[in-house]
């Protein structure tokens, strides 16, 4: 039918109009790429803590900045650089409602030229009192024709930092002054025994405790920088969350938080409150332990449930 | 199935009749040669022959003499007459079971005798050429028209009505999840197809991506899609083709008609009920329908899924917060008298679906953790309500007819999330991200006369009124109010009114249109999320008036019974919507800063259509290749800069125009080697090309293939009346044609079938389907899904249990 070769033969012509000229800047099609950003380590490494499946480097009560180092190129231009570093807390259900200390918040624009960028950047957070807590830091990166770097393909950076403060609530365990302790032993059918205290109304701030969890889940480990929260065999909360909330919308809520003694609450106390036999597949589930204060700071340790 | 015995549908008709006489007359034995000469004073009559594809006669088609009361059904060598007191154009609607309906149009002296020749309704969707005489009341002869029934849409029973269209060659859906989904036609969606619901325009806010359709697809009896440009007929917005709802015929007088539909679908849970009442009091008609769906988080073949770096779980498999529900009504009532017929229709629709929370920032593990119950319809979530009144009047008279159509739709989109999300602290709006409201009022009108027995004429005008409003903690689109109006002359020409071998068609359209949008002043939030008491300007005044010509010309040739061949050029437009010039935010369906641009020209379109359909004996084949040319094409493309707003690091994107080029096509055939047995095949292409950037145009449909195999077998006898059993598989290739910053998606392969039937149990009849989709549970991803954007599966394997039970409650009258 020779009606429709002519209509054949302009969508030949039209499709072979379609080979990309690789001199073309217009067909740049690929983004920039982040490389040898320093990330924290996962074995060991006394600076970074595994918080709610996230490993994290741990920005110590008293640190004043925060660096951030990489390499970033582009095969033609870089455009622009995004710094985001934003509170993670509450775990990103966006369920906070209340705060009365701020989240730092680091929103910046980097400007680029040429293909490639060394990034030695200094953020200091000590210029006022910020939550203390889980956060982002996040990387962007765009070159001049608009290839960007995006959190699909992974090509954005994506850290976690744990920001502590002297004002935010304290877990501390017994024989343990550095914070160090990373495993629990118990044995079956035996209440896990853990010594300890929470302590509130740190420095000036003077903010109460509001609300604790404290459940054992399984916490898968992989190759990945990060896992995530497997079942939970036991979880148990006091007080009212200001971040968490069920999918009903309403916050997570628990019993009455024990009276706290010259600002301390002994961890037995809270067993006996809500007593927990282990089983067998306990083993190595991990105990979290997660604190928040009126002023909307958060405190997580995670422990490795040794059962023998 | 076509079940005509049981329901009797009087189809929207072309040409209404002027008939005084109200007698109900049942003739079998009429005799075809003898009435031209028994002319009793002032009476004529109308004549014609029932034959199928090969010629053969069909025995007993119901022929109904449309707007009277007169019921024919052909003798045993397929014959009918018809007596009519007026030498004037009468319609003629003729129904057989197995066959597609048809509407024809006669008059004793130009137009008579006729041959009807009908087509073997397909049990899936199939492209139809429709022969004869039967005229079209929504495109030209030339243009590429697929027709989908109410039975091709129960088998492919879907998440929505858009779904349940996707099987056809050259339509595609995005979608987001379950649920919520809109119409791609050869790769083109948003505002450049249009969805017409009984000659209204749908308007819901189309330029969403997240932006479903909001039809109940229970209430759907019949769509024509006309792929291509429609602009000559339907106006801006029609530019790559139009999903016509045709409205549901009434049934025949003296009846209440019922129906009861009850469907379960394993993968989500889905429970959903549909309920209709409709009957014909002495032309008083009257139709009830209330549809409700509920359904749960959607089962994926994934137990987790890799995102910004990490490997997050899917807790049982089943995505978080997709579920929803949605709740529909309708009620029509109208008069249908000699002169015609006026209806109005009242409905409304309401969905509300929660959104994967990944869609809302970066998810973490720990916020998927399990919470929630499978049905809770959490944060973030959509909510769509969509009110509809529809008042249709076709009037007819001499040689002519005048259809009139007047629609008030009001549309309200409630976005919902936590304010935090947008570093928005606590406002009066709540968890209320978007609120967003439109208003349109239409009128549209056409008056179709017949010169002669060859050439008929259609003049139209279209006048549309839309008004938006928004509220909500975020901005993304500002208040505008938008007219638009136009009006078009269509000419067409067939050398014989009876089986014409020649069809031409022309015509010519003016529109004008103006947007006029208000200024957005967004609040400004300080770093404790509290609003600071000042403002940024978003977007500044706004005044546009645009005015555009298209036109069309086309031609069908039918050379014989087997060759048929279309061809259609035809100038189509589309003027720019408010949100394309003016809008400004962050749209986190899309993960975009989304900046508009108030310079935007009308977008113009050539486009050719061809068409070749070969039919012969158990074979039928259709290829329908096309190309066109876009000046103007308008676009968001990336720029350099990420987004000054405080709503997140997102990129900004800008809208542009560019001129681009769209080519491919579809290629359906058909084998029916036994009555029984239906073996199809459907290949759909579509490729585009910025021409400008050099680079393809984003969310573009991949080859795709569709192979389908029909075996039913008809008892009629005994409780099981017939069963029919199918299977189909879709191959659907790479997209690697894919724009800057768009990500190219693997193919894949599904399987699916079913088993449909039909029983009869001492006087209750009833319809139970059964399917299966995606049958060996593939883990895929799909190009044209938002959550593709987060590396989400799509459904797996899905059974669907459909239970019908019609009911036919006869009256005295």
């Amino acid at each position: 039918m020779k009606n429709y070769l002519p209509i054949l033969f302009a969508t030949l012509v039209l499709t072979a109009c379609s080979d990309n000229d690789p001199d073309d800047p217009s067909n740049d099609l690929d983004a920039p790429t982040f490389s040898a950003i320093s990330r924290p380590s996962t074995q060991g490494d006394p600076n970074v803590v595994k918080i709610r499946g996230e490993y994290m480097e741990v920005l110590p009560e008293n640190s004043t900045e925060l660096l951030l180092q990489g390499e970033l190129s582009d095969n033609r231009a870089l455009s622009e650089m995004r710094i985001d570093i934003h509170n993670s807390q509450d775990g990103h259900t966006h369920a906070r409602i209340e705060q009365r200390l701020p989240g730092f918040r680091v929103d910046e624009v980097v400007q680029l030229n040429g293909t490639s960028h060394t990034i030695n950047q200094t953020i200091r957070y000590d210029d006022r009192d910020y939550l203390a807590g889980p956060y982002h830091v996040i990387l962007h990166a765009v070159d001049d024709a608009g290839n960007s770097t995006s959190f699909a393909d992974g090509s954005s950076i994506v850290r976690s930092v744990y920001l502590k403060r002297p004002y935010m609530p304290l877990i501390a365990l017994a024989d343990d002054p550095d914070e160090t302790l990373e495993q629990l032993s118990g044995t079956a059918e035996n209440a896990l025994v853990v010594e300890g205290y929470l302590e509130q109304q740190r420095d000036e701030h003077n903010f109460a405790i509001t609300f604790i969890r404290v459940s054992l889940v399984r916490d898968t480990d992989r190759d990945n920088d990060t896992d995530w929260q497997g079942d939970t065999s036991y979880e148990a909360m006091w007080g009212e969350s200001q971040f968490l909330r069920d999918n009903t919308g309403a916050m997570l809520t628990g019993q009455a938080i024990p009276t706290f003694t010259n600002d301390q609450l002994p961890l037995a106390t809270l067993w006996k409150n809500q007593p927990y036999s282990l089983i067998s597949s306990d083993h190595e589930r991990v105990l979290r332990i997660e604190v928040e204060d009126e002023g909307g700071n958060l405190a997580v340790r995670e422990f490795t449930v040794i059962v023998n | 199935m076509h079940r005509y015995t049981q329901t009797k549908y009087t189809n929207r008709h072309f040409f209404c009749i002027l008939i005084r006489s109200n007698i109900i007359a049942y003739n079998y034995f009429l005799i075809f040669f003898l009435s031209p000469f028994i002319s009793l004073a002032q009476t004529f009559s109308l004549q014609g022959q029932v034959v199928d594809e090969d010629l053969q006669a069909i025995a007993g088609a119901q022929i109904e003499l449309l707007n009277s009361a007169q019921l024919q059904f052909t003798t045993s060598e397929g014959f009918f007459t018809f007596t009519v007191p007026n030498d004037t154009l009468y319609t003629l609607t003729v129904r057989s079971l197995g066959y597609i309906e048809q509407r024809v149009t006669v008059s004793p002296t130009t137009r008579n005798p006729i041959q009807v020749r009908l087509l073997p309704s397909a049990k899936i969707l199939a492209e139809v050429q429709i022969d004869g005489i039967a005229t079209r009341s929504t495109s030209t002869p030339s243009q590429v028209v697929t027709t989908v029934t109410r039975s091709d849409l129960d088998q492919s029973t879907g998440g929505s009505f858009v779904d349940a269209l996707s099987p056809v060659a050259g339509i595609n859906a995005i979608n987001t999840g379950v649920g919520i989904a809109k119409p791609v036609i050869r790769g083109m969606s948003y505002n450049r197809i249009m969805v017409n619901d009984q000659g209204v325009k749908q308007e819901g806010q189309q330029w969403g991506s997240d932006h479903g359709l909001e039809i109940d697809q229970f209430d759907v009896q019949q769509v024509e899609i006309i792929k291509g440009p429609a602009s000559l007929r339907y106006g801006s917005d029609a530019m790559g083709g139009v999903i016509n709802i045709l409205p549901a015929p009434f049934p025949e007088a003296g009846q209440i008609q019922t129906e009861v539909k009850g469907i379960y679908q394993y993968n989500n849970n889905l429970r959903g009920l549909s309920a209709a009442a409709e009957g014909n009091q002495q032309g008083w008609l009257y139709r009830l329908r209330y549809s409700h769906q509920d359904f749960d988080n959607y089962r994926v073949p994934a137990d987790r899924f890799t995102y910004a770096g990490f490997e997050l779980p899917i807790y049982d498999e089943r995505l978080r917060n997709t579920a929803g529900q949605e709740r529909n009504f309708a009620f029509s009532t109208g008069l249908k008298r000699a002169w015609g017929q006026s209806t109005v229709k009242i409905s409304r629709f309401h969905q509300r679906v929660g959104l994967f929370p990944g869609a809302v920032g970066i998810p973490s593990g720990y916020q998927l953790q399990r919470y929630d119950q499978q049905h809770s319809i959490g944060l973030p979530r959509q909510d769509n309500t969509h009110w509809k009144v529809l008042w249709n009047t076709q009037y007819g008279w001499d040689r002519s007819i005048l259809e009139v159509d007047v629609g008030y739709q009001q549309n309200r989109r409630l976005e919902e999330s936590l304010p935090h999300t947008q570093n928005v602290g606590q406002t009066v709006d709540g968890t209320v991200a978007h609120d967003l409201r439109l208003r349109t009022y239409s009128l549209n009108a056409r008056l179709i006369q017949e010169m002669s027995s060859q050439w008929m004429v259609t003049y139209g005008v279209q006048g549309q009124r839309m008004q938006n409003n928004y509220g909500g903690f975020e901005f993304l689109i500002p208040a505008f109010t938008t007219w638009q109006g136009g009006g078009f002359a269509l000419v067409e020409y067939a050398d014989s009114p009876v089986n014409p071998r020649w069809q031409f068609n022309a015509g010519l359209r003016f529109d004008g249109g103006q947007h006029d949008v208000l200024e957005h002043q967004q609040p400004l939030y300080d770093e404790l999320l509290q609003p600071t008491g000042e403002f940024e300007q978003r977007n500044a005044d706004l005044t546009r008036q645009f005015a555009d010509v298209s036109g069309s010309v086309g031609v069908q040739w039918q050379p014989s019974s087997t060759w048929q061949i279309k061809l259609n050029l035809g100038t189509s437009f589309r003027m720019p919507t408010a949100i394309e010039l003016a809008s400004n935010g962050v749209h986190h369906g899309t993960f975009r800063h989304e900046l508009g641009n108030p310079d935007l020209q009308s977008e113009r379109g050539y486009q050719l259509d061809y068409a070749l359909t070969y039919q012969k004996g158990k074979l039928s084949s259709t290829f329908t290749p096309f190309v066109a040319y876009y000046d103007q094409y308008i676009y968001l493309a990336p720029t350099s800069s990420f987004s000054r707003l405080p709503s997140g690091s997102q990129l900004t994107w800008e809208f542009r125009q560019a001129d681009a080029t769209f080519w491919g096509g579809e290629w359906v055939t058909t084998y029916q080697p036994d009555p029984a047995l239906n073996i199809q095949a459907s290949l759909e292409y579509v490729a585009n090309y910025n021409l400008d950037f050099q680079l393809p145009l984003p969310l573009t449909p991949p080859f795709s293939a569709l192979g389908e195999v029909t075996y039913q077998i008809v008892t009629q006898q005994g409780w099981l009346q017939s069963l029919e059993l199918h299977g189909d598989v879709r191959w659907v290739a790479d997209q690697n044609r894919v724009d800057r910053n768009e990500r190219a998606t693997p193919g894949y392969t599904l399987l699916g079938g079913g088993v449909s039937s039909e029983w009869v149990v001492g006087n209750t009849f009833f319809n139970v389907m059964v399917q299966v989709d995606n049958a060996l549970n593939t883990q895929y991803l799909h190009h044209l899904s938002r959550y593709r954007l987060l590396n989400l599966p799509e459904p797996g394997r899905n059974v669907v249990v459909t239970l019908r039970v019609p009911l036919s409650i006869p009256l005295n009258s």
